[in-house]
């Protein structure tokens, strides 16, 4: 009986130790990419179902916010029947984001809601969560090994979704020891199966510090679609400020 | 029958070449640097089921028409942009719902925190759906939709900011726009054709009469807030018969003062929504209101589901402007699959609480590839009761679809 205690004890501890282990790595990740300031960048989704090819373009621009989840602006570019349409999230790590839209037709702005997360993006692989500022708080992470992958020595960390209304039931991140970077994520759906893996390449290194990653993949197990993002035009600390993040800053957005 | 005004072109036949000319001056407007053209342009077919309710209007069951609505940016300096979207109709035959307006014409500039349009502009304000109570600066456009969701560019010098986290915006608005309404063959009009060649006003200026309004919004964690205030010319006209003019009614615009709040509270997959206003100057005073919910079930089978309810009800007298929306209750459904091809729907019905009379409303759209869209659109009217609004429009049951380019 003792034994067992001991057993379950030193098996608690070491659970908990993965815990904290993973948190901290988590941590690091985050301080590893503070002080960015703000970075814009443009977006190429290219949709691949069987051999048809589907292009999506969209304009990012982020502020990184001290104590607070990050801030976001997206502008679609095309398909152009979208061309305009912005989104403005307001990433927190413990409440929910808010997020609103303009619909440029009518210069209309609606705050929406965003626990609609688990939906397709644009009809892509990607949902919407999968998209969302990555804030440190919305996972509990355990550390579940270390391993190389592709050549990259990795930490394996398991994330689950702090927050309400997530499609998965956890995330299997590889963290590549050298960049405090994933290198490739597996998303299990809440029936805990195996739907979907990104995996990210062409890191490149902006300002000495900030590592972005210039290609992502998505391939559902399942289904076989895959939905490719390339990105380009990098700045970093570029003039905006907190001001060009907001409601009315959304209003005055043309083109795109 | 459009009115000529400064932004605003009548087009009888023959009309095409200018037509063809201005579409050709904005392509090649395109190829310059730093500007950026896009729009759409395609053709729409109207499908009308039942004869028309009166004398003078078209009984053709088919009516096509062409659309074009090219839309023109131009970065003037990194503060500065030049804003236009024309939006032209090329309807069939001899009809006066042929017409082209200026949605946009602006001049917007970066003055510090405050950002200036001068220029032909639009503006929303609101978050229900059933109706846009609040919803005042753009004149509608009733050629184009009978249900006011289009709208006509507001010449505005205009000014907005934040400041303390509330947006401000403010409006001067030195030129009134008359509402457009449906010719003496269109349908959609009252028994007698309006005769908006000739409209009356309130103020002794007339459609000179600058009007004032303002509105400050802010977010509060879950809630999203506006106030506005609005002095000037209301954009509702009554609708007058003059003996001395039998033929026709006249549109008659009053000065009015109207204060509105629009509330959105966003909790989980439930927005909770309020638009009321009080307004002064037609009629007694009198109050209107849009309350609803609207609750998402989202991704089945990766669409999602929004389901709408909202109440209205609106205190005007018989003096004021008409209304269908005194006591009615509106459902609805938002229906977006989140596919490659983008499409949804929104199909709702407005009934009457008093006599039932309804209105079903249907739209459409999906995307054939990257640069055409389908969009089909459908109205069912049924009036119970004479005296009811709604039975102006009885025969007008529509459904219309629409293949558009986008470039």
């Amino acid at each position: 009986m003792k034994r067992l205690l001991v057993v379950a004890s030193l098996f608690i501890a070491s659970l908990s130790a993965a815990d904290e282990r993973g948190l901290s790595i988590a941590r690091e990740a985050d301080r590893r990419d503070q002080g960015f300031v703000n970075f814009t960048a443009d977006m190429k989704m290219t949709l691949i179902d069987s051999g048809s090819e589907v292009v999506r373009e969209l304009k990012r621009s982020t502020l990184e916010v001290i104590g607070d989840g990050d801030r976001s602006l997206n502008t679609f570019t095309t398909p152009r029947d979208v061309s305009g349409t912005a989104v403005l999230t307001y990433a927190h790590p413990t409440e929910p984001d808010e997020q609103w839209i303009l619909l440029p037709a009518l210069r209309r702005v609606k705050r929406i809601a965003t626990n609609n997360k688990s939906g397709p993006f644009l009809g892509s692989e990607f949902s919407f969560e999968d998209l969302a500022a990555a804030e440190v708080e919305k996972y509990s992470y355990k550390l579940l090994r270390e391993e190389p992958l592709d050549g990259d020595d990795c930490f394996v960390m398991e994330l689950t979704p702090q927050y309400e209304h997530s499609g998965y039931s956890k995330l299997v991140q590889w963290l590549d020891k050298k960049i405090y970077q994933p290198r490739r994520i597996d998303y299990y759906d809440r029936k805990g199966e195996l739907l979907k893996t990104l995996s990210f390449s062409e890191y490149e290194q902006f300002e000495g510090k900030h590592w972005r990653a210039k290609r992502m993949e998505m391939v559902n197990v399942i289904s076989k679609k895959r939905t490719k993002l390339e990105w380009s035009n990098f700045r970093f600390k570029t003039p905006l400020k907190e001001g060009d993040f907001t409601v009315t800053a959304l209003n005055r957005v043309q083109g795109g | 029958m459009t009115s000529p005004s400064p932004l605003s072109i009548e087009y009888r036949e023959g009309s095409v070449s200018i037509f063809i000319t201005l579409m050709l001056a904005l392509l090649l407007a395109s190829t310059s640097r730093a500007e950026e053209l896009k729009g759409s342009m395609g053709a729409e077919l109207r499908l009308y089921p039942s004869s028309p309710k009166y004398e003078g209007q078209d009984d053709d069951m088919l009516v096509p028409s062409l659309l074009f609505s090219p839309s023109l940016t131009k970065k003037l300096s990194p503060t500065s942009t030049l804003t236009s979207t024309l939006f032209g109709r090329l309807h069939s035959g001899d009809s006066d719902q042929s017409h082209l307006d200026i949605r946009e014409l602006y001049l917007q500039k970066m003055i510090g925190e405050w950002e200036m349009r001068l220029g032909a502009a639009k503006e929303f304000w609101g978050v229900t759906e059933s109706r846009h109570l609040v919803n005042i600066i753009n004149q509608a456009d009733l050629v184009e939709d009978i249900d006011e969701e289009e709208h006509l560019g507001q010449p505005m010098l205009n000014f907005n900011r934040e400041i303390f986290g509330n947006e401000l915006r403010l409006f001067l608005l030195p030129y009134f726009r008359e509402r457009t309404f449906p010719g003496q063959d269109g349908r959609g009009r009252p028994p007698l054709p309006i005769a908006t060649d000739a409209p009356l006003y309130e103020s002794g200026v007339g459609e000179w009469h600058p009007d004032l309004a303002m509105r400050v919004r802010r977010s509060i964690g879950a809630w999203d807030i506006g106030l506005s205030e609005f002095y000037g010319t209301g954009r509702e006209p009554s609708l007058r018969f003059t003996p001395s003019a039998p033929e026709t009614l006249q549109p008659y615009y009053e000065v009015i003062h109207q204060q509105g709040v629009d509330l959105q509270y966003t909790l989980s997959s439930t927005l909770l929504k309020l638009e009321a206003l009080y307004r002064s100057g037609q009629g007694d005073d009198f109050a209107a209101a849009v309350i609803g919910v609207e609750h998402t079930l989202s991704n089945i089978l990766g669409a999602d589901i929004g389901l709408m309810l909202e109440y209205l009800y609106d205190g005007r007298d018989a003096s004021a402007p008409v209304t269908p929306f005194n006591d009615d209750i509106y459902l609805g459904a938002r229906i977006a699959l989140n596919d490659v091809r983008g499409s949804e729907m929104i199909v709702g019905v407005t009934i009457d609480r008093d006599n039932l009379s309804s209105t079903i409303s249907l739209e459409g759209g999906t995307r054939i590839n990257d640069s055409w869209r389908l969009e089909v659109e459908g109205k069912v009217f049924s009036s119970e009761e004479k005296s009811d609004p709604l039975s102006i429009v009885e025969n007008d049951d529509l459904l219309q679809f629409r293949v558009l380019y986008h470039f």
